[in-house]
């Protein structure tokens, strides 16, 4: 049935076992208090704790004897387990922050054969936290995926990848094997490997997409958990969601919300990006920490240029700003940013903000799905107009006519795609609106490095 | 005192809003041209609706016009309550 999912191996039924209590607590890792940006490997690490990065994934052995054994009767628990889950506040790390105990909880109550997708199609250019999460700790990530399935009453789980992210495929490939040599109690899992495009890691474009259809987001009238894949309740989570699973399975609600705040509980994953000594350094944050001690832990010596935060379709945020802010739910609101998909790239002095933003639009446009009006013609339009403007071809006039076009664009996608990109553009014109002045004043860019700072990969001609 | 039936209740006067699919959305316009006072058009000629509640029996004839018109049946008619984009809030 589930068109683009195939089969990774032929992992064995899932034992029934009798009904147990749910939560045990194996070791537990430290306490959280004083943690800082922590790395791979750190001992106050949550989900990155563990083996040093070079020593690549951690094998199912490994895994075991560091965290235990999920509890047993897992599938006969599920009632346990969704209320742990309930319990945690634990809210999607992959851009949209949703509860995952209401996401479960609905698909389960929708009806018969719910399906699982695990998504761990990173489609930010710059973030890797999801890939490396998935290349060095594969088996936190599935033992979640199988805590999540046995919570939904599924026994399918499909593993969903970017087809160019032939590493994380691999990891996950590699850590199957190893499961189901070793008998784990598992659902069965499939593997959707999508084409390479900005949108594909969208709900609805994965859901899509494992059914057999194109990696495009849909115009929903449900939502996926009540009608998704071959009209099967779907709940697509992402890798670091269901990660968090396989820790609040085994150590319980009340550990993991030590982590976070209490509004906003649980470690979260950050990659770092852009200028800084070490682009693409992943890292836990385990307690609220300033963004600037985060950058630092990058290789960043001060404060830069600006940052922006949540992805290429998040929000700006001058550097001296965002440097003291908490990289966190509540005080990046507050600031005018989102936590989005946890990415923070950097931009240097040296950096022209206005042609790295048309730089991002151009990618972003040219990343639509070409499905709905608004976004294809709109986001080329502001595209077009902020190169105009980051040339210093473009008039006051010009700057109110793309606030225009920015102001007609949310709520208008299939999906929230120009959303997304108007506010990020939005954002660019009020953090740098001396700069915005500057270059409508005709006045040469003080800034002569004008090639564009963060990664755009090519554009993948393909959506299937 | 009862109640009328469910189905009459809702033949009678439940107020309905127009929903719009804009992956269909081709910008004919046709709609606009109709239920002017609920669809309008953008910049790019596409539609843009507006999604609050019609209970106004005229309005309500038009903005069932508009949605028979459109070539590409991107409009609904929805009987409120029912979330008009349910899918942006949570997927």
């Amino acid at each position: 049935m589930t068109g683009n999912a195939v089969d990774v191996a032929g992992a064995p039924a899932r034992p029934q076992g009798p009904s147990e209590a749910g939560v045990h607590g194996a070791a537990r890792p430290g306490p959280a208090p004083g943690a800082g940006p922590c790395p791979v490997g750190h001992p106050r690490a949550r989900l990155l704790a563990g083996p040093g990065r070079e020593e690549g994934a951690e094998a199912f052995e490994v895994h075991l004897r560091r965290l235990g054994a999920l509890p047993d009767g897992l599938p006969s628990d599920a009632a346990g387990l969704a209320e742990v889950i309930e319990a945690s506040g634990l809210a999607g790390r992959g851009g949209g922050g949703f509860g995952v105990a209401r996401k479960l909880r609905a698909a389960r109550q929708a009806g018969i054969r719910p399906l699982l997708i695990v998504n761990a199609a990173e489609s930010e250019p710059a973030s890797g936290k999801d890939g490396a999460l998935c290349e060095l700790r594969p088996h936190v990530v599935l033992d979640g995926a199988a805590v999540a399935a046995a919570v939904l009453g599924t026994d399918e789980a499909v593993l969903y990848t970017h087809r160019g992210a032939t590493g994380v495929a691999r990891a996950l490939r590699e850590a199957v094997r190893e499961r189901s040599a070793a008998g784990s109690a598992d659902p069965r899992w499939l593997l959707a490997a999508a084409p390479d495009r900005y949108v594909a890691g969208e709900a609805s474009a994965a859901a899509s997409f494992v059914s057999g259809g194109d990696a495009r987001p849909r115009f929903l009238t449900r939502p996926l958990a009540l009608a998704g894949v071959d009209g099967r309740p779907t709940v697509v989570h992402n890798a670091e969601t269901v990660a968090h699973l396989a820790l609040l399975a085994r150590y319980g609600a009340e550990w993991w919300r030590r982590a976070g705040t209490p509004a906003h509980p649980g470690s979260r994953l950050v990659t770092v990006a852009g200028a800084v000594g070490a682009p693409g350094t992943v890292l836990e944050v385990v307690e609220p920490t300033p963004i600037g001690a985060l950058l630092s832990a990058a290789g960043a010596a001060g404060p830069p240029l600006a940052v922006l935060v949540g992805g290429y379709a998040g929000r700006w945020l001058a550097g001296d700003t965002a440097w003291l802010t908490d990289f966190e739910p509540d005080a990046l609101r507050a600031a005018g940013a989102t936590v989005g998909c946890g990415l923070l790239a950097v931009l240097g002095h040296g950096a022209c903000p206005l042609t790295e933003t048309a730089g991002l639009a151009s990618y972003l446009a040219g990343e639509s799905a070409g499905q709905c009006g608004p976004c294809v013609f709109g986001l080329a339009d502001v595209a077009e107009s902020l190169h105009e403007l980051a040339e210093g071809r473009a008039g006051r006039r010009d700057v109110t006519r793309l606030r225009r076009q920015l102001e007609a664009l949310p709520g208008r996608g299939g999906c929230n795609h120009p959303d997304g990109v108007a506010a990020m553009v939005s954002s660019a014109l009020e953090v740098f609106a001396d700069e915005v002045v500057r270059h409508t004043r005709g006045r040469p860019c003080p800034r002569p490095d004008r090639r564009g700072a963060f990664p755009v990969p090519p554009r993948c001609a393909e959506w299937r | 005192m009862s109640d009328p039936p469910a189905s009459e209740r809702a033949s009678k006067a439940a107020p309905v809003r127009i929903r719009l699919d804009p992956t269909r959305c081709a910008g004919h316009g046709i709609c606009a041209l109709i239920s002017g006072e609920r669809i309008g058009l953008d910049g790019w000629g596409f539609a843009v609706v507006d999604p609050t509640e019609i209970g106004e029996a005229n309005l309500r004839r038009r903005a069932r016009r508009a949605v028979a018109a459109c070539p590409r049946g991107a409009l609904s008619l929805e009987e409120v309550p029912g979330p008009s984009r349910t899918g942006a809030a949570w997927r």
